[in-house]
Parts: C-alpha cells; structure tokens; sequence
C-alpha cells in the first residue's frame, strides 16, 4: 500500500511538473502547405510560405455563408528576405500570431532564377529540420515560385493541393526532395526535377488560371542547366522507365488509311543493355508495351493481325522518335546524365567505374549511344472491331 | 444476546413455549400466533409470519389433521411424546428444539407448530413465495439462444442450471451467508471436469467470510478476488443460465446468491469479458468477425479519445492535412485546449449516461433527446465543444458499449480518463506509458490461480481456438487448458461434418 501511494505521488509529480513540454493546439499553429523559394535582387534568397486558413476550409455548416464562391481560396501567402532559410523563417515567425507548422509542406516550389543559381546550399535546411518532410515534392516553376504560390485555384482551396494531387497523376514524372538528393548525391546520375508554370486553362486564349507541369528541369549538380518540352519529358521518361500511364497517338500514312490512332500504355517495362567499346558507352532500351487501342480514325481494320502489326511498327517508330529527341537535347546540349546511365555502369561494376570512367565521364555521356529495341503487343482494340463509316 | 442458556430450549410445556416464541418476537407485529385446541384436549399454536406463508395450504395441511386426527396421535403414542410430524401433510417438516433457532427460521417464512405435550417445536416449510417469472435477461439480451434469465430465486436459478445437465455429476453445495440476512449460497460446478484446486479455494474463500449482510453476489464478488485494489473484474457475473452452464462444461465453478440474479463465476479471465453466448450459438465466421469487432472497439473505446489529443496537441504532423485542415477550422472558434474540451464532453457522456440509467423510464428518453440538442448541436454552434470532438465523443460511447460483460465496460470508461490525461501531458509517449501500465497490470492478475490474460499469456495454442475468433465446435475437441485441464477431452476427435462417402446420395 505504501508502495502504491509512492508511485501515485510519484506519477502525480510527474504530471504537474512536466509542463506539456512541447503541447501546442491544432489552432495555435500556422500550417505551411507549400514552400516558396527564390532568389531576390540583392543576392538573398526570398523564403514564402504559403499558410492555410483553417476558417476558410471547413464546409462549416454555420460560418461559412458566401465564402464558398469558386475564387475564394484559404491560402495566405507570407514571404521574407533573408541569409538563410531559417533566418527567414525566424524573421516570419516575428510577424506571425500562430506558430508556424511546417510538417505539412509537402510541396517545395524554387524559382527558375534560384534553380539556375543552384540549389545546393539551400536543401540542407529541408534535410535537417525536424519538421521538414522528405517526402515533399520538388518543383521547378518557370517564373518566380510566388508566382505559383499566388495562384488561385478552381478545384482546391488550396493551390498547393492543386499540384499535389497533380503529382499523384501517374501522368508526369514526380521528384520527391529525397529523389532529388539521391540524384544529387550518387554517382553517375544528375537530378531533374518537373517544371511547373501557371498556362491559360483554355489554351490559346488569355487568363493564365491553370497550374501545371510543362516540362523537366535539367540540372547539372544542383544548378538547373536547361529544360525538357513535355514531349522531350516524356522521352526522358522512357529511358528512366518512369512511365506508367500515357497515351501514344500515331498518324496512319495516306497510304495506308489516313487518320490517327490512339493507344493507350498499360504496362511498361524498360531494360537496360549496356556495353563499352572502344571507350564508348554503347545502351540498348529493351522496352516491353502493351497497350490497348481506344480511338481508331483511320479506316485500317484491326480485325486483322497483318494491320495490327502494322500500327505497332509505327507505335514504335513515333516511341523511339521521342526517345531519340530527348537523348539529343540531354547528351548535346545540357551534357547532363538524367538518365543515369553512369550510375547502371557504376551498379554493374563499381570498381571498374571508379578507376576508368569516373573522371571521364562528363565526356563520355555525350557520346553514348543509345539504341532501341520495342516489343509493342496491342491487347485489347477496344469494343467494335469496326470503323464507324457512314455507307455511300 | 439476552438469551441465558435453558430457558431457549422447548421444555414441552406448551404455555412455557409459546411465551418464550413471543417474547423472542416481541415487536414484531407480523407476527401471527394462532392457538387451538387439538380433538385429543391439548392446546396447540401455529406461528407464522404474515405473507411469508401460504396460509391456505397451512389450514388443509397443518391444522386440519391435526384437529382431526390427533386423538389418535396422542392415543397411539401411549404415555410417550407423540409424533406429531407424520400427520403433516408437508415435504419438510423438522423438529426444532431450540427456541431461538425456531424463531429464526419462522424469520425465513417457515411455521412452527407447538402441540402440548411434545417437547420440540415442529418447523413446516410452507412459504409462500412473490417470485418473478422466469424472463428474458435485460443485462444480456441476445437474438439466437434460450431466453431464460436468473431471478432473484435461488431455488429457481439452481433448477434452471440443473435443467441443463442430466447427470449426478453436477453438484450444488449450498451454505448460508452473513449473520443477520442468512442468505444462501450455493456452489455449482461438474464434479469430473472442475479444477480441485479451484474448487478447494473458492470453499475456503467462502468460508471465510463473516459478514452480518449479503444482499447481493456484488458482495461477495468483492470479498473473495484475488486482487481487490484492480479496476478489473476478476470474476464474471452474468444474468443467463446457459452462460453458467458453459462455463461449468469448461471447469469452473459457478456460484449462486439468494436475492440476485447475477450468477459470479470463477476463475474469471480477461478474454470472457469479450465473449458473448452467442458467440457460440452462430455461424462461426460470423461469430469471430463480431468477436474482432469487439476487440476492436474495446481498444477504442479506452484509447480514441487519448489518440485524439496525443495527436491534435503533440503530433500533429501525423494527421494528414486535409484532415488537420478540417479539424483546425472545427477547433477554431473553441476557446479551450482539447484536453479540457474532451473531458468536459466525456464527463457530458457519461452523466448522460448515468442519468438515463437512474431516471425512470418516461423521463429517460427526454435526455437522451436533451442531450443529442444540447451536446451534438447547441454546444458546437456556441463554440465549447468541436464538432469533430462530438465525433470522437460519440464513438468512444458506442464502443464502450459493446462489451457482453458489463463491468469490463465500466473498468475500460473509467480507464479511459486517466489515459487522456497522460495523453494530454505527453501525447503518445504518455498515451503509450499508460497502455504498458495497463498491461502489466492485467499481466500480473490472476483469478483463483489461472492468468488474467489467458490463454494469451501464458500463451497455449489450442486455448486461442476461442479468444479472437471462435473456432467452428467441431475443432474444438479439447477444454480450455486453464480451467479443463483435469477432464479435457470435450468430443470425439474428427467430427468434422461432410457428405457421406457411401456414394448412395443422389442414387
């Protein structure tokens, strides 16, 4: 019994004393979403937050009334200039009510101007501080990340969310920070990133009210050295065999029918052959497909396994056009290796990599060739077998 | 005690005898002496308490013979005290000598009879009994199964065990407990199946007991566990008799109280708290998803709340934002942190709670209907509470609801504030410091020399067969290892059912 009362008393000091070391209340706190950072006119760097507005966000039966019109958006974007990302952070903290909250950040956005300036010195921050998420996505925006920030969103409330369930689309390549770094950080390989710019949501016409990824940053080291176009993009992808989803539209030849067809990729799978010859790096893509045909405008039957044939040989044709294309912008123009063929010549054999290629390598990855080989296998074409045609 | 030592023995003399009932029941107003005169010329008294006999059976069966025929008792018995008890039409009837033992059991609601002449009073069981029918249990209702419950009756809570075996091998000991309320007691159990140990103990502990009242099995609960400073319960009680049945068919030992229809079985284990009887009745798929349910929910029901504040004022960065978004525009108009918000919605619950058990059935629904405006509505709007609270407050009330063992239910509520205290001074850590404390505690528990946990810890294999999930019957060849291990083979091995293979099905 006496035992009993020493631990209570015991339990109950500790209760009292402890103080809630590190309590803090869901409405005390300022919830970071998106992190902004670019370089500004004096040569500091420009941190901008972009804080959700709890008030703003819940369907709330009683407080909301007109809030709930589409332009409304619960982001509030704050923004400082400073030395260091955690001086600025602290100089914002100052001027903020709420305890800024930085967990939720699960998007990093750097501006072009900083991303070209290199970004090297500035991700020790997001690897070290406790609140900073590995798993943030990495984003190049085209103008200055604010402008991002500054978006307001349809579907969203928050901008952010816009891009993050953009990411979650199999459709565009995604880089993590911890992607990042470990491009960054291994042998062989140079990081890319997704290039974000606000674009009109009806193309061609004026009204830039649409957020989306328009292409790939090319960076050497940690200075972003040029970009991809989408369809560039999508070749890089090949090659790095990060594509998932996607459809792949070909332009049946007058002879042949005139029209187009589209197909959609259902399972990708990309092997690497490597081999060196005469101190040249010599890759073979062995890319497997299969896709399904779902719109047919030509007037070719694809009842019959000869014009099947037919439309897979010119699948591959336009596949290894785009894969070409990329690889001639990367290897002659950015001379950078987002393709990682150093680090799969690293993997096969790390010694031999480190004693002859290692140092030579920025001049051989120019001058690798890339071949390749693809085994395209139509599954399904689709409902009817038949082109609609009205009878003459 | 005024008693002095002869004068409470019947000396035989009837005038003598009676004065001395009397002036044993002086007072007591109930009490009814009827005098009369015997056909032989003795005088004769019949004492009885008021209502507590049933007096018209006690005319044609007590007094008539004896006004008839007692001239031929007295004449038979020649100069010897007559045997008075053989013309009793009665099934009990016994000879009592002792005035203040008579007195006693006239207390119980027998009559005695005092005949001049013979020298021990004669004590006839004819009570009348106000006893409630035979109902549907209200603690443990069920939708397949028998719909007997216990009554307050022992005789009848005996019968309706006793019903469900047809062998000697059930035995029922019966003993009298507490000075002043003489309630009995019986002791149950399958004399080729239970524990001796267990049996040996529960006698002993029994027996121990010296106390002047039992008014209910709540008492005697208390007075032989093992572990009187745990929350837990560490033996169960239950209102259903085919509950008692199957846990004597596993070894244990029921034990029956006058007065209440709560049956205490012992040794009580952790995992009984979680099953129900029904359990056994059902599809056994069926029977073991309810059962996860249950475990489910019972860890629920004693963490959800904690985990609602560990998480909203520690870790924040667990919840995932479009949630936390969600719950810190609920929380933004509350002016409390969440630990007081919660404790104050919980104590909220559990008054409601309370107050729909103790008001009477009418004014009952009005609170829950109060409480549902009040609560769910009124205090969201005003801003005391967050709505995503109610939520958190409303399923930790259905969960604690679910357990088939009522008093898991309260030890579980009642566990559940000190865990959102730790959880509110420090958050998970706290949450999960609490939760090892817990565990140890039931670790360390026994029930009449059997662990609390098991057959969990001490694990043994076949004994899982039925905690989380009930095995289908056809498995479950052997008894528990705990309880059964004296007798343990349950069923033939292999009964498992499945066509017949003679091939003359179907022709």
């Amino acid at each position: 019994m006496r035992k009993f009362f020493l631990l209570l008393n015991l339990l109950l000091a500790a209760v009292c004393l402890n103080g809630c070391w590190s309590r803090v209340e869901v409405n005390d706190i300022a919830i970071v979403t998106a992190t902004g950072l670019d370089v500004a006119e004096n040569g500091k760097i420009r941190l901008s937050l972009m804080l959700a507005i709890p008030r703003l966000i819940g369907s709330g039966s009683a407080q909301s009334g007109s809030e709930s019109k589409i332009e409304t958006s619960a982001a509030w974007v704050v923004s400082e200039e400073g030395d260091t990302i955690m001086d600025t952070y602290r100089s914002l903290q100052e001027k903020l009510p709420r305890k800024i909250f930085f967990a939720h950040s699960r998007l990093l956005v750097i501006g072009q101007a900083l991303a070209v300036r290199g970004i090297e010195p500035y991700l020790d921050f997001f690897e070290r501080y406790r609140q900073s998420q590995l798993k943030s996505f990495l984003v190049v925006s085209k103008t200055t990340a604010s402008d991002v920030l500054n978006f307001k969103s349809k579907f969203e409330k928050l901008p952010s969310e816009v891009l993050k369930e953009e990411m979650k689309q199999e459709l565009i390549p995604k880089v993590r920070l911890i992607d990042f770094v470990n491009m960054l950080t291994s042998e062989g390989e140079e990081p890319f990133t997704p290039i974000v710019e606000i674009v009109p949501s009806e193309t061609g016409k004026s009204g830039m009210n649409n957020l989306s990824v328009t292409g790939l940053a090319v960076f050497r080291r940690s200075s972003m050295v040029g970009q991809l176009d989408s369809k560039q993009g999508r070749g890089a992808m090949w090659v790095r065999n990060r594509v998932k989803e996607g459809v792949i539209t070909i332009e049946v030849p007058k002879s042949a029918g005139a029209g187009k067809i589209s197909a959609e990729l259902e399972d990708v799978k990309v092997k690497r052959r490597l081999s060196v010859r005469d101190d040249r790096l010599f890759v073979r893509l062995v890319i497997n497909i299969d896709e399904n045909i779902y719109e047919n405008t030509s007037s070719i039957d694809l009842n019959k396994s000869r014009n099947v044939n037919y439309v897979q040989g010119l699948m591959k044709e336009d596949i290894e056009e785009r894969i070409q294309e990329a690889s001639r912008k990367v290897q002659q123009e950015y001379k950078s290796d987002i393709f990682g063929f150093g680090q799969s010549l690293y993997r096969q054999d790390p010694k031999k990599w480190k004693r002859e290629f290692r140092s030579r390598w920025p001049d051989m990855f120019p001058k690798t060739v890339i071949s390749v080989e693809i085994h395209v296998n139509v599954l399904r074409t689709g409902l009817t077998n038949r082109v609609i045609r009205v009878e003459e | 005690m005024k008693t002095p030592g002869p004068a409470s023995v019947a000396s035989g003399k009837f005038a003598q005898d009676l004065a001395l009932l009397q002036q044993e029941f002086e007072r007591c107003s109930d009490v009814v002496y009827r005098t009369f005169a015997l056909s032989s010329g003795q005088s004769g008294a019949i004492v009885f308490i008021e209502g507590m006999v049933d007096e018209k059976r006690l005319e044609a069966k007590v007094l008539e013979p004896l006004m008839g025929g007692s001239a031929r008792i007295f004449a038979e018995a020649a100069g010897a005290p007559p045997n008075v008890s053989v013309w009793i039409h009665a099934d009990h009837v016994k000879n009592e000598t002792d005035i203040k033992a008579a007195a006693e059991s006239v207390c119980k609601g027998e009559a005695a009879v005092l005949v001049d002449g013979v020298p021990s009073i004669l004590l006839v069981s004819m009570q009348k009994l106000d006893k409630r029918a035979v109902e549907e249990p209200a603690t443990e209702p069920i939708i397949r199964g028998p719909r007997d419950g216990f009554t307050e009756n022992l005789g009848v809570n005996i019968t309706l065990v006793r019903r469900r075996f047809g062998t000697t091998d059930l035995k029922v000991e019966t003993m009298k407990m507490g000075r002043l309320s003489q309630c009995s007691l019986a002791i149950v159990y399958l004399d080729s199946v239970v524990l001796p140990e267990v049996l040996k103990e529960v006698r002993n502990r029994l027996g121990r007991i010296e106390i002047d009242a039992v008014l209910e099995s709540g008492y005697i609960e208390e007075l032989i566990c093992d572990n009187p400073l745990s929350i837990f319960p560490q033996l169960l009680n239950t209102e259903r008799p085919d509950r008692v049945a199957g846990s004597i068919l596993e070894g244990r030992v029921a034990i029956l109280v006058d007065n209440t229809p709560f049956a205490l079985i012992a040794p009580g284990t952790f995992i009984d708290t979680l099953q129900a009887t029904e359990d056994y009745y059902q599809n056994y798929i069926v029977a073991s998803a309810t059962r996860l349910l249950r475990f489910w929910l019972s860890f629920s029901a004693l963490v959800f709340p904690s985990i609602y504040i560990a998480v909203t004022t520690f870790h924040q960065e667990m919840i995932p934002t479009s949630l936390l978004l969600s719950i810190a525009s609920s929380r933004e108009a509350v002016p409390f942190p969440g630990i007081v918000e919660a404790l104050l919605m919980e104590a909220a619950f559990e008054g409601l709670r309370e107050a729909g058990i103790r008001l009477p059935r009418p004014v009952g629904q009005a609170v829950s209907i109060v409480g549902a405006l009040v609560i769910g509505q009124a205090a969201v709007q005003a801003g005391v509470v967050s709505a995503m609270l109610v939520i958190v407050v409303s399923f930790t009330g259905i969960a604690s609801f679910i357990f088939p063992a009522y008093a898991q239910g309260l030890a579980i509520r009642f566990l559940r504030f000190p865990m959102m205290l730790l959880a509110a001074t420090f958050g998970l850590y706290g949450l999960v410091l609490g939760l090892l404390a817990v565990l140890i505690h039931l670790a360390k528990l026994r029930s009449f020399g059997v662990p609390y946990l098991a057959p969990f810890a001490p694990t043994n294999a076949s004994g899982l067969k039925d905690t989380a999930v009930r095995a289908p019957w056809w498995s479950m060849v052997l008894r528990p290892l705990q309880t059964g291990k004296v007798n343990r083979r349950r069923m033939k091995p292999g009964m498992r059912p499945g066509p017949s293979k003679g091939g003359n099905a179907g022709g």
